[in-house]
């Protein structure tokens, strides 16, 4: 992979030493209130570099809050986001992204009417002189994209709204890897995919991982939630209910997790 | 994703240096790689009515003389539909133009004599880019929709406008010999230099469009704005630039007009903003932005002088001019949304697989099992 380029992820500045025991996202006593209700309550977990872990709960379990304040669309009410071993304040969901968090959204990350290449590097073009470096944005784009796993697009001149969901989640991800982003946040990235293209995505995260950056997954189907992530962290009520580590996806490990999402112990 | 699908077909953004390690090569052959199918549709349609006018001018349309009179023609609206194109493209409208076109036209008419030719075509120009960044800021700043801010501002400047000259127009007594750099003819043909200017222009702002980083974040904040802001694009930076330049060529086109006519009046403009939109729409520009080319634009102003002289040239009475246009805009708009149909069944009639089906129905299986690493 090339060398980062400018302005993504360049607020603070990476270290020269990767130093891999600082987690790539710590939350320590993390709390919303809104008015009396109490959404998230003193909430505690991290992410390794290069681990996955699978946010769970039930609607209305303070996942989604959770990650709004990651991804500074709202501030959190007491308590601390580290990144990189670094306290943050976001203002907002820019300030977040500068420092380093990728958000993947469903609607708000790519352009439908620009073309994959252009998708890939707008707002951190590549020049040469005056001019947009065409020729080098064009390789770099087919080679980060084949080294996340999209193999067969048919063309990177096509315009984005003609990729699949998969395809284009890929084109996400694979800039946030690109740009050496710290964090990849994927909310319900499979939400709205074909078996085939979930698995496509589950691909792309791997590749993320491998990359060393750390990836929180919000999602609704454990089963699914289990199959790429290494830990999965379960809340209920605004708490953290429980934390397993994957070790195996069979039916036991289902069944203990499934019953701390809906409360009902085993 | 939430797009009508009437502006699906080909890149809006037209690259032509393709490299060759693509994945799965897919290159559209010849001469598409270059126009869109979408063009292609247009530009048939100009043919055709080209034919027809110049079948019904007795074959007088075609001859060199008059050729060049439908440049002519053209140039006037052409370099408003330059700025009013980019500016489309960026999310954006611009209905004050026209009135911006007159104030720079007449404030150029108006100081030429007493500061010069050349210090008088900045001051002009000066005008239309703080008309564009008043649109600029009161679009962007209060939230407004560009429609409706540039509305308010075209009534202001038309008011102003009429105060300031009580309806008069100013007629220059003798035209100095400086203006022709915009009015005199080309060598011994009949094109005014004009024409050169607004093709030169039409290049520059496509190279800029195309090529360079603030085009890119044109067709990014013409696109999705939220996105592009979310990726670090300046999108209200950009949009305010594309209103100084709109503001600026639309002057551009004011002082031209009175350097060929030595005449300006305070009605000159009016209709120019709702032409502007019609060129850059018949050449392929989206209303809701995004998508479009200048030489879209640049094909779309050729279109109506081509109707104008025509139906000139035809006897028509110049009422026939905008039932024409009304016409022409919709069958222009309306082969644009259908040339995805069209040409695959065209490409299926006759016999070839078409590349639509081909790389978007039959797709190869992927061939990476998933679930993957674990």
């Amino acid at each position: 992979m090339t060398a980062p380029t400018t302005s993504l992820g360049a607020t603070e500045i990476t270290p020269d030493v990767q130093h891999n025991d600082v987690p790539a996202l710590e939350l320590r006593d993390i709390t919303k209130r809104f008015g009396a209700i109490v959404a998230v309550d003193k909430v505690n977990f991290s992410i390794a570099k290069g681990e996955v872990l699978a946010l769970l709960g039930d609607n209305g379990a303070g996942k989604s809050t959770v990650v709004k304040m990651i991804s500074g669309a709202t501030s959190p009410t007491s308590g601390q986001i580290l990144l990189d071993g670094k306290r943050m304040l976001f203002r907002n969901s820019k300030s977040a992204r500068l420092a380093g968090i990728a958000t993947v959204y469903q609607d708000l990350a790519l352009v439908p009417t620009m073309n994959v290449w252009r998708n890939f590097f707008l707002g951190a073009e590549l020049k040469r002189g005056w001019r947009l470096d065409v020729k080098r944005m064009r390789a770099e784009t087919q080679q980060v994209l084949r080294e996340i796993g999209l193999r067969n697009l048919s063309s990177i001149d096509q315009n984005v709204m003609k990729m699949s969901g998969g395809e284009q989640q890929a084109l996400s991800i694979g800039r946030a890897v690109h740009f050496q982003q710290k964090l990849l946040l994927l909310d319900e990235p499979t939400a709205a995919l074909s078996v085939k293209e979930t698995n496509k995505v589950f691909e792309y995260i791997m590749r993320a991982k491998e990359s060393g950056i750390g990836v929180l997954v919000i999602m609704h189907n454990t089963l699914q939630a289990l199959t790429v992530s290494d830990r999965v962290t379960v809340m209920r009520h605004g708490r953290v209910v429980a934390n397993y580590a994957v070790e195996e996806t069979g039916t036991d490990m289902l069944n203990t997790v499934n019953a701390a999402i809906s409360g009902i112990g085993p | 994703m939430s797009l009508s699908k009437t502006v699906v077909e080909e890149t809006s953004t037209g690259d032509s240096d393709t490299s060759d390690d693509t994945v799965r090569a897919f290159k559209p052959g010849g001469i598409t790689r270059y126009i869109s199918a979408r063009m292609m549709a247009v530009i048939g349609m100009i043919i055709i009515v080209v034919l027809v006018l110049e079948i019904t001018s007795r074959e007088q349309l075609l001859t060199g003389l008059n050729i060049g009179g439908v440049l002519n023609a053209s140039s006037e609206i052409g370099f408003i539909a330059i700025g009013v194109t980019a500016l489309m493209i960026g999310g954006e409208f611009d209905l004050s133009v026209g009135q911006t076109f007159v104030a720079s036209g007449m404030t150029f008419a108006t100081i030429y004599t007493s500061i010069g030719v050349f210090p008088a075509i900045i001051v002009s120009l000066a005008i239309g880019a703080a008309i564009g960044m008043l649109n600029g800021f009161i679009t962007l700043g209060f939230g407004i929709p560009s429609f409706i801010t540039t509305l308010g501002t075209s009534y202001v400047v038309a008011g102003l406008i009429l105060m300031v000259t009580t309806g008069q127009p100013i007629t220059a007594v003798t035209l100095p010999k400086s203006f022709s750099i915009f009015g005199g003819y080309i060598g011994s043909t009949s094109i005014r230099w004009e024409v050169a200017w607004w093709l030169g222009l039409a290049v520059v702002m496509a190279i800029v469009l195309h090529k360079t980083t603030f085009g890119n974040h044109i067709f990014g904040a013409g696109g999705h704005a939220d996105a592009s802001r979310n990726i670090g694009v300046r999108v209200g930076m950009t949009k305010m630039a594309l209103f100084i330049l709109c503001g600026m060529f639309s002057a551009f086109s004011g002082i031209v007009l009175f350097a060929h006519l030595g005449d300006i009046e305070a009605s000159a403009g009016s209709g120019l903003q709702l032409e502007a939109i019609a060129a850059a729409v018949i050449g392929g520009t989206a209303l809701f932005g995004g998508i479009g080319t200048i030489y879209g634009g640049v094909i779309g102003s050729f279109f109506l002088g081509v109707i104008t002289v025509g139906l000139v040239l035809s006897g028509a009475s110049t009422v026939y001019y905008e039932l024409f246009v009304g016409i022409v805009l919709i069958m222009a708009v309306a082969l644009q949304a259908k040339t995805e149909g069209i040409t695959s069944f065209v490409k299926r009639a006759f016999g070839r697989r078409s590349w639509i089906a081909e790389h978007v129905h039959g797709r190869s299986p992927d061939t990476t099992q998933a679930g993957s690493a674990r």
